[in-house]
């Protein structure tokens, strides 16, 4: 109360300020985009299948009780709901072409296939947001070099490049430097051999570096489009530093679109691992990928149509949940539409 | 010592013969061309002219804040004795904000619109003092207070978007005097609202110049603003100070045709006139700035005396005796005023 008497020396007559003021109830921006996107069905649905396939993704292990590699002898291509050989267990989706459980190797395959997918999909939009940034902040040169970059790299048919490096460096993997701790730690990641890992990586750099530029223009755009407006100037005229206004005035401005973008992208990342891994020159079998089990089930779709389907399910529905999950956020994300 | 002369004269601002230019494709603009004035020390100075004449680039000017293709080609501006113009980029970081703020004409454009108004005051505070989040949002909420925003401590967890106008400027000028600064820039700081708040923020801005003692450049157009709140003027035209002296002198004496015809374009309570005077023709291109005067193709007085120096020579800056008030300087640009080769002021003073 001390605060009303002190404005009351300087004002003679003191009015009732915060009715006068009185503002509707104050929401937070990500409260209203949180429930922008409640309101969005399809989204919610989506993300409620990505939590759960994350979930089973993560559980694996437990899931099953079947090994990712265990090769059964004489039990190859068994119908789905099989009795195994001791009769005790059941295949649930059958085995494949070696015996292996198929329930357990798609399980074990949304490990890895959605780790280079989300790993590639990070990695894109963090090298997006900086290159954009600093191309967008900085202009002049460095936009220029920046940008020539981006569009030899567009210019180039990403599906024969991406079958070329990854031909190529698959083939001299050996010679590929990976830290071991990283090595470690993918192989605990994905219950692979440490030395199956070298793949892995490898898949995620040659994604990445196809596919940083579409999101750095776009967060370039944003940039530039912020850049003009006057709180910029404002925070610069408070004695701001570049990096300052970079980080804290120009990202968070223009992140609504990466967050859309990255989410979209990466249906499209799950698609490219697949097609890469579906050719052969992504990550190989025994390592389990959606597209190498896509792959292997190819051979044989004739006589077990039911392989081809139930390994591609996964990649059809991860992809159209991330899409309408993409289309939620945008839609919640837009600035054009305030509740 | 450059520092202790210019204490000495009380002059905490000093710009002189200040000309930023802009490189566009068209030709060079020369928004600003050689402007002189001083501010003392808590002192208000308004600046006065019309759209385009170069009001803001010279706010812009002292900040340092002019981008390309603009550029500050000549002149010094001194401040407290240090020429801003030759600090590195980090010395002036640490003046801006600090000694000297900005306040800008759309407050609502001039926050970030994802960060909360308390954040934004206590970036401030961040940069300048190193205050932390907890020590700088008390102090944010304490600013919000002092410029009159009811309930700070809720609001300062508003966005922008939640604000209207006048508690955006608010918090605008809540973020310029943080750090207590000596001079504040306010480019047309209540243009962009309405008539009552515009009234609030000028108090707020009167009051809380007696309290901090801080010097104010207002730049506006609005000359209903500049005599309530300034106590001098300088009148800006195509670039260049056309007129300066007390806000006294130039209500009751205005000597410039140009300061003439805004003053008498202001309409007056009471008289009924069936037309404001108006000032014929508009601000001249900055390109290609015409030879002489540059005022002197929308002069009346030039065509009144048959005037023929107004088209061939610019006049300068001088100053003139004023009779009614010897102590204040008066200066003027233009040849009713000044003898030359060949030419004798009709309204020179003997």
């Amino acid at each position: 109360m001390t605060s009303s008497a002190k404005t009351a020396d300087s004002k003679p007559v003191e009015l009732d300020l915060a009715a006068a003021e009185a503002m509707p109830e104050e929401v937070s921006q990500w409260k209203v985009v949180t429930r922008r996107l409640i309101k969005h069905k399809l989204a919610v649905g989506s993300m409620i299948v990505w939590a759960v396939i994350l979930l089973v993704a993560g559980l694996a292990p437990f899931i099953t009780s079947y090994k990712v590699t265990e090769i059964e002898l004489g039990q190859q291509y068994l119908t789905p709901g099989a009795r195994d050989t001791d009769g005790h267990r059941i295949h649930l989706l059958g085995t494949d072409q070696l015996g292996r459980d198929y329930w357990t190797r798609i399980i074990y395959a949304a490990r890895i296939s959605l780790t280079v997918a989300i790993t590639a999909q990070i990695s894109i939009t963090i090298i997006g947001i900086v290159v954009g940034v600093l191309a967008g902040y900085f202009g002049g040169w460095l936009d220029a070099i920046f940008m020539r970059i981006v569009e030899f790299l567009l210019t180039l048919p990403p599906l024969p490049i991406l079958l070329i490096l990854s031909s190529l460096l698959l083939q001299n993997q050996e010679a590929i430097p990976v830290p071991r701790i990283l090595q470690r730690f993918l192989s605990w990641l994905l219950i692979i051999p440490p030395r199956d890992t070298i793949q892995v990586v490898l898949l995620i750099m040659i994604l990445v570096a196809l596919g940083w530029m579409a999101d750095s223009r776009l967060m370039r755009g944003g940039v530039l489009s912020v850049k003009e407006q006057t709180f910029t100037e404002a925070a610069r005229a408070l004695g701001a530093s570049d990096l300052r206004i970079m980080l804290q005035h120009m990202v968070p401005n223009a992140l609504a679109p990466m967050i859309v973008s990255a989410s979209l992208g990466l249906g499209g990342l799950i698609i490219y691992e697949a097609a890469l891994s579906f050719l052969g020159f992504g990550i190989q079998d025994p390592t389990p990928t959606w597209g190498n089990m896509l792959a292997a089930a190819e051979s044989s779709m004739f006589q077990f149509p039911w392989l081809p389907l139930v390994s591609g399910t996964p990649i059809v529905v991860c992809t159209l949940t991330i899409n309408f999950i993409g289309d939620g956020l945008r839609d919640a994300l837009d600035p054009r539409l305030k509740l | 010592m450059a520092l202790e002369t210019t204490q000495s004269n009380g002059n905490l601002l000093e710009v002189r013969n200040l000309k930023t230019y802009f490189y566009t494709e068209d030709g060079i603009v020369k928004a600003v061309d050689g402007v002189d004035f001083e501010v003392k020390r808590g002192e208000v100075l308004g600046l006065v002219g019309e759209s385009g004449c170069g009001k803001s680039v010279t706010s812009f000017s002292i900040m340092r804040l002019v981008g390309v293709p603009g550029k500050i080609i000549e002149g010094s501006i001194l401040f407290d004795g240090q020429d801003l113009l030759k600090l590195s980029e980090r010395a002036m970081q640490h003046i801006r904000g600090n000694r000297i703020a900005m306040i800008f004409q759309q407050p609502q454009s001039s926050l970030n619109p994802v960060f909360k108004a308390g954040d934004q005051i206590a970036e401030v505070l961040d940069i300048h003092r190193s205050l932390g989040k907890e020590a700088g949002w008390q102090r944010a909420v304490e600013l919000l207070r002092m410029v009159g925003i009811a309930d700070p401590g809720r609001k300062a967890h508003s966005f922008p978007h939640e604000m209207s106008g006048g508690q955006a400027q608010r918090v605008m000028i809540a973020m310029g005097l943080a750090c207590v600064p000596e001079l504040l820039l306010a480019d047309e700081p209540t243009t962009a609202l309405d008539v009552t708040i515009q009234a609030q923020i000028l108090d707020l801005m009167r009051e809380l110049r007696t309290k901090m003692q801080t010097a104010i450049v207002l730049i506006t157009h609005d000359l209903g603003v500049v005599a309530e709140m300034c106590e001098r003027v300088a009148v800006m035209y195509a670039g260049q100070i056309v007129e300066q002296t007390e806000v006294k002198t130039l209500f009751a004496e205005p000597r410039h045709p140009y300061t003439q015809g805004l003053i008498g374009s202001i309409p007056v309570l009471g008289v009924v006139k069936g037309k404001l005077d108006v000032i014929p023709g508009a601000v001249p291109n900055l390109i290609n700035l015409p030879v002489g005067c540059r005022f002197a193709p929308r002069c009346r007085a030039r065509v009144q005396y048959n005037l023929e120096i107004c088209a061939q020579r610019l006049p300068e800056l001088r100053e003139l005796r004023s009779d009614a008030t010897p102590a204040t300087t008066h200066t003027v640009r233009c040849w009713l005023y000044h003898h030359a080769e060949g030419h004798t002021a009709p309204l020179a003073e003997k």
